[in-house]
């Protein structure tokens, strides 16, 4: 016997466009656009399957901001399957889909349950109004900066409970700071299971007393979020321990590898590794489809035939073709050049010529906390104008990209002064 | 680090080349001046240095010097760091600039990266721009312009003379992905493109916007359209009601009046049905049956008529047998009658021709030999046989009598050669002198011949000693020596003193002018003396020749003694060997020659003689092997005739055996038994054709034997018949026959005929009398008295059920429309109750109402659906997924486009940045020590540089402190000074990094001859901190060294032309 039996779900993002693409042709782009759809069909799937009590969204169902109406329509659709199952389900909404943002008029099933913009508490099972009870709070708007959690007061009387939430615990850097609050905050409400959403890595910050879970987003749409994604399904036995089990549901997997060149002897050697590569991604996504960012690293010869124009589009063509027409699909959607030519930086480093200076110069800001303000500055007829920065994924240079972009504009100096002292060395005599 | 000596292993010209050349040999630490002609190879040692250092071009075709005097192309250098360890550095052209061996003083081996660390990490650009030039680099650099100079100097100097081009390429590079104002640029486009998507998705925001609103006007229209056709509905079911009486109104008036007169005609229900039908049939049957009965009747009587008409003969139908027998053999019956004479008169040809092959014969050959004689193969072959041996042995004795006459023939020609050749012998005198004798005459004619040559030559010898002593007879006097008084010294010396003596005594007697004159006098008498002494001593004999000439004299009259000598020998043995020869007197040549041309003569005669006596030898010698052959053909003949004989017998015994006359040749018999041949043929034919005739005759008489039979039988009148007749009678009687069989065989088939007809007509009969019975019981059933009456009752019937019919259907078409049971009743009863106009008008306005409501529902629904497509459209939202897709792409593309503008923004950043720091650290020192070289070679003319930071260029200062950009000065002193600033960078580089060699190519011709000296000096000052080595190929820069560097180490350059 248990308390309770329910799905933790969060951050559908139904709807959302696959970030990070340079380019994906009419068959991939049909199942990316179905995949948060399909993800989420997955997850009504698991609670029929499994005959939960309940269903928790803990917000960031749909993004407010693109409008969409299949996203709603099709949410809505799998609360009423759940609710001719007889099967409830509780939403709240986070940064966004906020109370406030656009949302098409449509009624929700009577089995669903939508928290308003202050902490309520609603039982999962009507007929039991102390048993299992759902306490959860909406995102009025988009901008969120209260400690929501500390709203939460749990009422002695009930059984067992479980808080509905989207918020940033701790200082999770990566992700906006929205609702901000700690752990402690989330233990002195009372609430047994924390049922959160916005960060979209899975993770169990906490096991017991409270059990604080994040499930991550139900399908990964940015070569960032890499892996498995899908749901907690929590099992609350008598003894009031909950046991979390992950379920994945997504239906695309982004999956990163890399290649080295210092190995390779030859550019057929390299096109061998990337199909290789290319296959170990596929195997190794159980039977899902593939979505893969590929780096082409280390120092080598082939890295003069790798600098040729469109080489990273030819490389991405030639891995799609190999594995085109194969189910599961495997995508290359990007693939990196990160290759240096072949050069003994440690050597060269030493020279007390120019590119010396230059070697150890980069040498110098790395060695700095944060890059030097006159590196920054060099940038400002880019960054500094609002139409460029208005469309710019992220509008401003982290300092980790920065250092990497420095990196590369390293090893462009060291191509240019390796190919004019070859041609010095032919020239000059 | 300094450069010790380098081997060049294969390298142009030079192959297997050390410098220095000799075992032990270093070039020198601090100055070393390398000196050859042009082409000597100067610049080939600049770049074996230069790629042993730092490897050879990648690509072969850009590799100089590939080994032109064999050898492997690349080399060793030997050389020592500062601390004096030193190294060897071996490298060959290969990949990757060739691979680099460096080993230790001890042979062992280092890891190649040493090398770097020895040269200081030096770039192969700094080397070759700085430390390893010639004056072609030196002059490319004053070609640039003023900004371009200081910056390919110092980037040079950096490391990297394409420092400039690097960071212009960084720069037009990243313009081209962005500039702030610009719009072709790809950051641009994106952006661009990014506004529209963004646009559109701003719209199909809008639109979903407006989706409750949908929803709610859907539900509206919906519920509207719900009302309007729940009243179509009602209107609907009123206009079928109205239609439906509307229509029935016709045939509800119809059947009231229908009804009324069926009532008036009486109902007659055992009235037979059909009966018109019925009663025609009846009528048709009759008339029918008694047709058919007459045409019956009339077939019968024309078949009995053609049996009657029917002729046949029996009797001859039974001879049937015998007529065919007749019929087969009849055709060949004819042809026999026409071939017997035919027969007949091909036998009687044959035996004409027998008679007159017989008579050819001859008249002993009788037709009985002439068939017996035999000419079969056996005999035939013994005839051949026969004629050979006859034909052989008459050739054999042919033969043999040509040979016999040929073998006389020869020996007769034989016996009269040897008759000739004898005459001849005897004609030709006996010779005086053998073979042996003559011999030896021409041996000693020869051997006076060639001593007749050496009595000439003896005497030519004798006659040249001769002239020669009198020559010599005749110097004798002119070479005798002279008095001591008449040689020149004493005249000299005579002159002298009278020369002396005249200057004394005019000085002591006059003085003065004749003083003066006396001297000069005195000194012409001198002169005089000297001048004498001077021929004299030219031309005066000396004793010495005299005796020498004496000597000569004695020695040459020894001489022509001898020679004389010599001729007597000579003449001696000339007679002894003309005695020999048998001549008189051997005087000359000519007597010589006549003495040969008589030896030649007798040796021409024993020639002949001996030709001639060998050829009575040859033919006496043939003549016995002839005399034997005559003899064998005499042998021969004789054999061949007694053959002959005996062939001949033979050939008569046969022709006996064959009763043949014994004068016959063979080719005779042949030609008799070819015509025997023929006349057998001829025979054999002869009895074929007789035996043929008789066969036919046979034929002919069985033929009428048969034919006479049957025609007695079957014509008695035709009796005696020739056997031309017969033929036409037997054909006659076959035609007879036929005819008869044929009107048998119709009369078969006609006897059928009527026995059918015959049944046919008692059918037709019959059938007449029950069509009679059938019409009869038709008109009781309808009780009527005839046809005519039958006919009315039916007509009257007939109309009333009619009337019946029609009223039913009518009553069937008011119940289709009310439906059966009460509602027909019902429906009657509201027929019953109104009229046709009143109907009429309920309809009109029923209609109206239905049209209005049918133009509402339309609207509606057009409105529904164009409602519910936009709702679908907003759902289905498929253009704004696209436009986001698109927007993360496009966004995509940015942020590449935003990390390529920074990555070359970023890299021009870094070189401006070490440059700035190069220029704040390093430069003032570089341009300080500068200054220092460049005062030195100016002679202070210039004291100053300048060389502001970031402003990219060097300004000189001149002595009265003005300043002066580069580009004013002349273009030797801007050689000038930028040979001082690499001076500069040098000392730099060795100050922070290494000492390195410097190597310079002829670079002080463009300077005039002070400051090439005080240049010299520089590299002079520059040897004491690094190895500088100078190629030239001018002697006077060699020497120019020597002055400024006395005892400086030179080493030329081996010339391998």
């Amino acid at each position: 016997m248990s308390i309770t039996r329910f799905v933790h779900a969060a951050d559908l993002h139904l709807d959302s466009t696959f970030r990070g693409l340079r380019s994906a042709d009419p068959e991939v782009s049909a199942i990316l656009r179905a995949a948060t759809f399909t993800a989420y069909d997955n997850i009504i799937d698991l609670c029929l399957q499994e005959r939960v009590d309940a269903l928790l969204v803990a917000g960031d169902i749909y993004d407010g901001k693109d409008r969409s109406l299949p996203a709603q329509l099709h949410f809505l659709r799998g609360l009423r399957r759940l609710d001719e199952a007889g099967i409830r389900s509780f939403i709240c909404h986070g940064n966004h889909d906020p109370l406030d943002g656009w949302e098409a008029r449509l009624a929700i099933p009577p089995g669903c349950h939508r928290f308003g913009d202050d902490v309520a508490a609603v039982p999962i099972d009507p007929a039991e109004p102390h048993g299992a009870v759902v306490y959860g709070v909406s995102f009025p708007r988009q901008d969120v900066r209260e400690n929501l959690a500390r709203r939460f007061r749990r009422d002695p009387r009930h059984l067992y409970a479980i808080g509905l939430l989207h918020a940033n615990v701790g200082a999770n850097t990566g992700h906006e700071p929205y609702a901000p609050c700690t752990l402690e905050d989330l233990e002195r409400a009372g609430i047994d299971y924390w049922a959160l959403g916005h960060v979209h890595t899975r993770s169990v910050l906490r096991e017991q007393d409270p059990t604080v879970v994040y499930p991550g987003n139900s399908q990964g749409l940015h070569r960032n979020e890499r892996g498995a994604r899908g749901v907690y399904l929590v099992d609350v036995g008598d003894d009031r321990r909950a046991r979390p089990s992950f379920h994945p549901v997504d239906v695309v997997r982004w999956a990163a590898t890399t290649l080295n060149i210092a190995e390779l002897d030859g550019e057929q050697a390299l096109l061998d590794g990337l199909e290789e590569r290319a296959a170990e991604l596929r195997d190794a996504a159980d039977g899902r489809h593939v979505i893969g960012h590929v780096r082409i690293t280390g120092r080598g010869p082939l890295h003069a035939w790798l600098r040729r124009p469109d080489m990273e589009e030819d490389l991405r063509a030639h891995i799609n073709n190999a594995f085109k027409g194969h189910a599961p699909i495997l995508w290359c959607a990007v693939l990196d050049i990160e290759s240096a030519p072949p050069f003994d930086r440690e050597e060269r480093r030493q020279a007390q010529d120019f590119l010396g200076d230059v070697l150890r110069l980069v040498d110098e800001i790395h060695a700095e906390t944060t890059p030097p303000p006159w590196l920054r500055e060099y940038l400002k007829p880019f960054y500094g104008q609002g139409r460029v920065r208005r469309f710019l994924a992220d509008d401003a240079l982290s300092d980790t990209e920065l250092l990497r972009l420095l990196d590369r504009a390293e090893e462009r100096c060291v191509e240019a002064f390796l190919a004019d002292e070859a041609a010095a060395a032919e020239v000059s005599e | 680090m300094n450069l010790l000596r380098l081997h060049l292993s294969g390298f142009g010209y030079f192959a297997d080349l050390s410098l220095p050349a000799g075992d032990g040999e270093r070039i020198h630490p601090n100055l070393t001046v390398i000196h050859g002609p042009n082409e000597a190879g100067k610049s080939t040692l600049l770049t074996f240095v230069r790629y042993v250092l730092f490897g050879f071009p990648a690509r072969e075709r850009d590799r100089r010097y590939p080994p032109r005097a064999g050898g492997r192309h690349g080399g060793r250098i030997e050389l020592e760091d500062d601390d004096g360890r030193r190294y060897v550095v071996e490298r060959f052209a290969g990949r990757k600039g060739g691979a680099l061996i460096v080993t230790a003083a001890d042979g062992g081996r280092e890891d190649p990266a040493i090398l770097p660390r020895l040269l200081g990490h030096a770039s192969p650009d700094l080397f070759n721009n700085v430390f390893a030039f010639d004056l072609d680099q030196l002059r490319n650099v004053t070609s640039l312009q003023q900004a371009g100079v200081t910056d390919s100097i110092y980037s040079a100097g950096l490391g990297s003379a394409g420092l400039p081009q690097v960071m212009a390429h960084f720069e037009s590079a990243r313009r081209e992905v962005y500039r702030p104002q610009g719009k072709t640029q790809p950051v641009a486009r994106t952006i661009a493109d990014l506004q529209a998507v963004d646009e559109a998705l701003d719209e199909l925001a809008d639109a979903a916007s407006q989706y409750g609103g949908h929803l709610d006007q859907l539900e509206q229209v919906q519920s509207a359209l719900v009302e309007t056709d729940r009243g179509r509905a009602r209107a609907e079911k009123a206009r079928a009601r109205l239609e439906r009486l509307h229509q029935a109104w016709p045939d509800w008036v119809a059947l009231g009046e229908l009804e009324e007169r069926i009532h008036a005609i009486a109902e007659r229900p055992d009235f037979p049905s059909d009966p018109l039908t019925r009663l025609e049939s009846a009528e048709q049957r009759l008339a029918a049956a008694g047709t058919r009965k007459e045409q019956e009747q009339a077939e019968f009587a024309r078949w009995e008529r053609e049996v009657a008409a029917l002729h046949i003969d029996q009797g001859l139908l039974d001879d049937e047998a015998a007529v065919d027998a007749l019929r087969r053999s009849h055709d060949a019956f004819a042809q026999s009658l026409k071939d017997l004479p035919e027969r007949r008169a091909e036998a009687e040809t044959l035996e004409r021709e027998i008679q007159l092959a017989l008579r050819a014969l001859g008249p002993e050959w009788e037709p009985e030999r002439a068939d017996r004689f035999d000419t079969s193969l056996p005999v035939r072959t013994e005839l051949r046989e026969q004629a050979q041996a006859l034909a052989a042995s008459e050739r054999d004795a042919r033969e043999a009598e040509l040979r016999r006459e040929a073998a006389l023939q020869a020996l007769r020609e034989a016996e009269e050669a040897r008759d000739l050749a004898a005459a001849a012998v005897a004609a030709i005198p006996a010779p005086l002198l053998d073979a042996e004798a003559l011999r030896g005459r021409r041996a000693v004619l020869t051997a006076v011949r060639e001593q007749l040559t050496r009595v000439a030559s003896a005497r030519d010898l004798r006659r040249q000693e001769t002239q020669r002593l009198t020559e010599l007879q005749v110097q004798q006097p002119a070479l005798k020596p002279a008095p001591a008084w008449r040689r020149p010294e004493w005249i000299t010396a005579a002159a002298l003193a009278a020369a002396v003596a005249l200057v004394v005594i005019v000085g002591v007697l006059a003085g003065g002018v004749a003083l003066a004159l006396g001297i000069v006098g005195g000194v012409l008498l001198a002169a005089a003396g000297g001048l004498i002494w001077r021929r004299a001593a030219q031309s005066a004999p000396d004793p010495s020749a005299w005796r020498e000439f004496d000597r000569t004299l004695a020695v040459q009259g020894e001489r022509r003694r001898d020679a004389d000598e010599a001729v007597k020998e000579q003449e001696t043995r000339l007679a002894t060997l003309g005695a020999e020869a048998a001549l008189d007197a051997v005087e000359s040549i000519r007597d010589v020659e006549a003495a040969e041309e008589i030896v030649e003569g007798m040796q021409r005669q024993f020639e002949e003689r001996r030709q001639r006596e060998a050829e009575v030898r040859t033919a006496a010698r043939r003549l016995p092997a002839l005399r034997r052959r005559q003899e064998e053909a005499d042998h021969r003949l004789a054999d061949a005739a007694r053959s002959q004989e005996n062939a001949q017998t033979a050939w008569t015994a046969w022709l006996e055996a064959q009763g043949l006359p014994a004068t016959m040749r063979p080719d005779g018999v042949a030609d008799l038994f070819g015509r025997l041949d023929t006349l057998h043929a001829t025979q054999r034919q002869l009895h074929d054709r007789r035996r043929r005739a008789a066969a036919i005759e046979h034929d002919i008489d069985e033929f009428a034997t048969a034919a006479l039979s049957l025609i007695e039988r079957r014509c008695p009148e035709r009796q005696r018949l020739a056997p031309a007749e017969i033929g036409p009678a037997v054909e006659a009687l076959i035609a007879a026959f036929d005819e008869s069989r044929t009107a048998a065989q119709r009369k078969a088939h006609l006897d059928q005929q009527v026995t059918e007809a015959r049944r046919r007509l008692t059918a037709a009969t019959a059938d007449c009398a029950a069509a009679e019975r059938a019409l009869q019981g038709l008109l009781t059933q309808g009780r009527a008295e005839d046809a005519a009456e039958f006919r009315k009752i039916a007509a009257e019937q007939a109309h009333r059920a009619k009337l019946l019919r029609r009223a039913n259907e009518l009553r069937m078409a008011l119940t289709q429309r009310s439906g059966p049971g009460e509602a027909l009743a019902a429906f009657r009863r509201e027929l019953a109750a109104t009229d046709a106009a009143r109907l009429e008008r309920e309809r009109e306005r029923t209609k109206t109402h239905l049209v209005e409501q049918a133009r509402r529902h339309d609207d509606l629904t057009t409105r529904q659906a164009q409602l519910q497509l936009q709702i679908a459209n907003l759902e289905q939202d498929a253009r704004a997924a696209e436009l986001r897709e698109r927007r993360v792409v496009l966004q995509e593309q940015l942020a590449e486009q935003a990390q390529e503008w920074v990555t070359l923004t970023l890299a021009g950043a870094l070189l401006e940045q070490a440059r700035h720091r190069y220029e704040e650290d390093r430069q003032p020192a570089v341009v300080h020590r500068a200054e220092d070289y460049f005062a030195h070679i100016t002679n202070g003319r210039y004291p100053q540089l300048k060389a502001p930071i970031e402003e990219h260029e060097i300004e000189v200062m001149q002595r009265d402190g003005e300043r002066k950009p580069t580009d004013a000065l002349s273009r030797g002193t801007q050689e000038q000074l930028y040979l001082a600033l690499r001076f500069g960078l040098i000392e730099e580089f060795a100050d922070r990094s290494a000492r390195l060699p410097v190597i310079v190519d002829d670079i002080l011709v463009n300077f005039d001859p002070e400051r090439a000296t005080r240049a010299a000096e520089a590299l002079r000052q520059l040897s004491r901190s690094n190895q500088v080595i100078v190629f030239t190929c001018h002697p006077r820069i060699v020497d120019l060294f020597n002055e400024v560097s006395p005892g400086v180490a030179t080493i030329p350059l081996p010339d391998w032309r």
